[in-house]
């Protein structure tokens, strides 16, 4: 146990802590400017961690037709059954390169980081005595900032970095758990992938709420520091979420005017059609079946095209 | 999915509401101290504990507050004086801190100033000082409720027999060093990196600005959050720019440049947290990396060095080791470790270790060659001086022998 605490503090804690008090020292000696820099750069560095995160996501979503008609298949509930589900949810998994904790896999990878940074704010401007007296063997021996210590706490003039967010000055005390919740609440909308399987979108819905409401009560007894990273951290978050999924994100909010709201739905349709026909042919390809979803897709488009021309000609001949 | 989602939302809520213990001041830095035949000690759980050193016993009936609610976290210590214990603690939520200034007959435990503690909206760190007229508090930073404002450190006089606060003088910074008294003048340093020289003498002429007590100022550019020496006319203290500083009063008082004739600086190895202690003409002073280090008083010159390789927050003591007929002076350095070194008074060598089992970051005191050492863990341990094995232990917290 005492390696993997010397690993913690060593590989995050400490070059997270040290990056802070550097920042610190040539940005203005602000806590808060550093703190917002700091995430910055570390959302930066977990770009291709997200971009993977998305893609299993995406990946998903496609063979989530495929999921829900074998779990149709063998709905009845026999040991035999329960295998041959486990062994061909496996296969399509396989099939489709998608990891069954895929998705998770990476949230697990940027956890640490989350926490290790969470953890360092603290201890950068530690509240208590003993978190000062700590803080000397932390730092770097060379890191220019150390001069700077205690680093003072105030950012824009009225918050305390250090101080729990409830203590803050009205309307900070109010405006950060909510800030952080609404963009918690943006960015969680962004990143989900649609499903067309009830019980996803059941999970994804908990989700959307839950852990905006969870946070914004949790940033009510967080230290302002703490509040400032992870709402940055959030809008970092969506600006680098629009960059990777374009368009697509906004049709999470039915506000795109090229929206394909409609045509996921029919494409999940088509697949859920195609993916029943599939299970009795196990040795085709998933690509083939979103080929023929798409062909259908276009022909029902360019009937629905037809209708909609055809009934602008009627109106245009009664005006 | 659902199971790892919410097992995620699980981890998330034990590590946040794990690391916000790393927000709440703990205490249990507070020096025991000897009173006739009593050893009193602060406990990390808020208590002023009486222990009695001739039957070894734990005094179940004396014991403040006497209530279920502790006084919070206790860092300074607590000071004798006329039969009344005084000291000061505080609790907090964040930086909203309250802070209290207490005072407890000895004898029977009952509270002075009519069961009221004072309060100060801060935290109190540091030692108190007391005088005839007297305590003398320095502060954290202090939330000023009528102008909505926070002033970054005070040092506050209260009256001694009343409890009511006689002036304030703001400060540069917070001040955790603690106020130091001798005759007239106070010392006390803040994380803003001065030392101020303050007149706490009675006269008519500071009513109108309590300021125009300040005699000077020193300014070393680092934090000082350790405690000063007092030594005949100088001051020794250390600050987080890894030195040591000697101070002449009569210097500063002057506006002479530093160093003066008889003052000297010393370079460490890490910040100094600890209160440098003096014995014949050598100052004995440590760094939170475990730096031991022996200092001539008069010259600012090492005689020896040592690392102990753990925090040192408390001051260590010197003390007379008998090992058969001879006595090795020796010094008892507390370390976060979960040991009491021994060194060599004379070379720095190690002696031997009283083992705690639990970091100390409060002195040790000797009665009778025992030594008492009061580990953070709220226990209380003495050990024999002679052959170093455990004599006894109480736990403060449970109020039973461990």
């Amino acid at each position: 146990m005492e390696i993997f605490g010397l690993l913690w503090s060593e590989i995050i804690m400490r070059p997270m802590i040290n990056s802070l008090v550097f920042l610190y020292y040539f940005l203005f000696s602000s806590f808060g400017i550093s703190i917002i820099v700091f995430t910055v750069i570390i959302r930066l560095l977990m770009i291709p961690l997200t971009v993977r995160q998305y893609t299993q996501m995406k990946k998903m979503q496609v063979i989530q037709p495929r999921m829900k008609a074998l779990q149709e298949k063998y709905k009845e509930k026999t040991s035999d059954n329960r295998r041959k589900l486990s062994q061909e949810t496996m296969g399509l998994y396989k099939e489709a390169g998608v990891s069954p904790i895929g998705c998770l896999g990476p949230m697990f990878i940027q956890m640490p980081i989350w926490i290790g940074l969470y953890r360092a704010i603290i201890k950068t401007i530690p509240p208590t005595p003993e978190g000062l007296a700590d803080l000397s063997v932390l730092l770097y021996s060379w890191n220019p900032g150390i001069s700077s210590i205690p680093l003072g706490s105030v950012f824009l003039s009225t918050i305390d970095l250090a101080d729990l967010v409830s203590a803050a000055v009205v309307p900070w005390n109010f405006a950060l758990p909510v800030m952080v919740g609404g963009s918690m609440w943006l960015m969680q909308k962004m990143t989900t992938v649609p499903s067309s399987d009830p019980r996803q979108r059941q999970t994804n819905q908990m989700m959307l709420w839950m852990m905006p409401i969870m946070f914004g009560v949790f940033t009510w007894q967080f230290p302002s520091g703490l509040a400032i990273y992870i709402l940055f951290s959030n809008i970092v978050g969506i600006i680098i979420q629009y960059f990777i999924s374009g368009n697509e994100m906004l049709e999470n909010f039915s506000i795109n005017p090229f929206s394909r709201d409609k045509n996921i739905k029919i494409n999940n349709q088509n697949s859920l059609d195609l993916a029943s026909e599939k299970i009795t042919k196990p040795n085709s390809k998933i690509k083939d079946g979103n080929k023929n979803g798409e062909e259908i897709h276009r022909k029902r488009r360019k009937r629905s095209n037809r209708h909609s021309s055809s009934g602008n000609r009627r109106k245009a001949r009664r005006s | 999915m659902n199971k790892y989602l919410i097992g995620i939302l699980l981890l998330y809520s034990i590590v946040f509401v794990g690391c916000m213990n790393d927000l709440n001041p703990e205490g249990g830095w507070s020096d025991p101290i000897v009173a006739d035949n009593d050893l009193i000690v602060a406990s990390k759980d808020g208590y002023l504990h009486q222990f009695n050193l001739e039957t070894g016993y734990y005094n179940d009936i004396w014991k403040y507050p006497r209530g279920d609610e502790g006084l919070g976290a206790i860092y300074g210590s607590t000071i004798l004086f006329d039969d009344t214990l005084y000291g000061n603690s505080y609790s907090c939520r964040g930086n909203d801190c309250a802070g209290r200034v207490f005072a407890v007959k000895k004898s029977d435990a009952i509270p002075e100033w009519g069961n009221q503690n004072i309060p100060i909206n801060s935290r109190l760190i540091g030692d108190i000082a007391v005088s005839e007229e007297m305590i003398l508090v320095s502060t954290g930073t202090v939330r000023d409720e009528i102008n909505d404002s926070n002033i970054s450190g005070l040092l506050i006089s209260i009256d001694r027999v009343s409890g009511f606060i006689n002036w304030e003088i703001p400060l540069d910074g917070e001040s955790w060093s603690g106020v130091y008294l001798q005759n007239d003048i106070a010392y006390l340093g803040t994380l803003g990196g001065s030392i101020y020289a303050i007149d706490i003498s009675k006269s008519n002429r500071f009513l109108d600005d309590p300021s125009k007590r300040i005699l000077w100022t020193y300014d070393s550019g680092r934090a000082i959050a350790g405690g000063i020496l007092i030594s005949g006319d100088n001051i020794i203290f250390g600050d987080f720019g890894n030195r040591i500083f000697k101070i002449s009063n009569q210097a500063r008082s002057e506006g002479l440049n530093f160093p003066s004739k008889s003052e000297w600086l010393f370079n460490t190895e890490n910040w100094v947290w600890a209160t440098p202690i003096e014995d014949e003409g050598i100052i004995y002073a440590s760094t939170l990396s475990g730096d031991v280090y022996a200092i001539g008083s008069n010259n600012g010159e090492e005689k020896w060095s040592a690392n102990l390789d753990s925090k040192i927050i408390a001051s260590p003591i010197v003390f007379d080791r008998r090992r058969g007929d001879k006595i090795q002076r020796s010094l008892a350095v507390p370390s976060a470790d979960e040991n009491v070194y021994v060194l060599s008074l004379f070379d720095g060598k190690e002696l031997g270790v009283f083992a705690t089992e639990s970091a100390v970051k409060s002195s040790p005191v000797i009665h009778n060659d025992l030594i008492y050492v009061h580990s953070v863990e709220g226990k209380l341990l003495w050990f024999s001086t002679v052959d170093m094995s455990l004599r006894g232990c109480t736990d403060l917290v449970e109020r039973k022998p461990c």
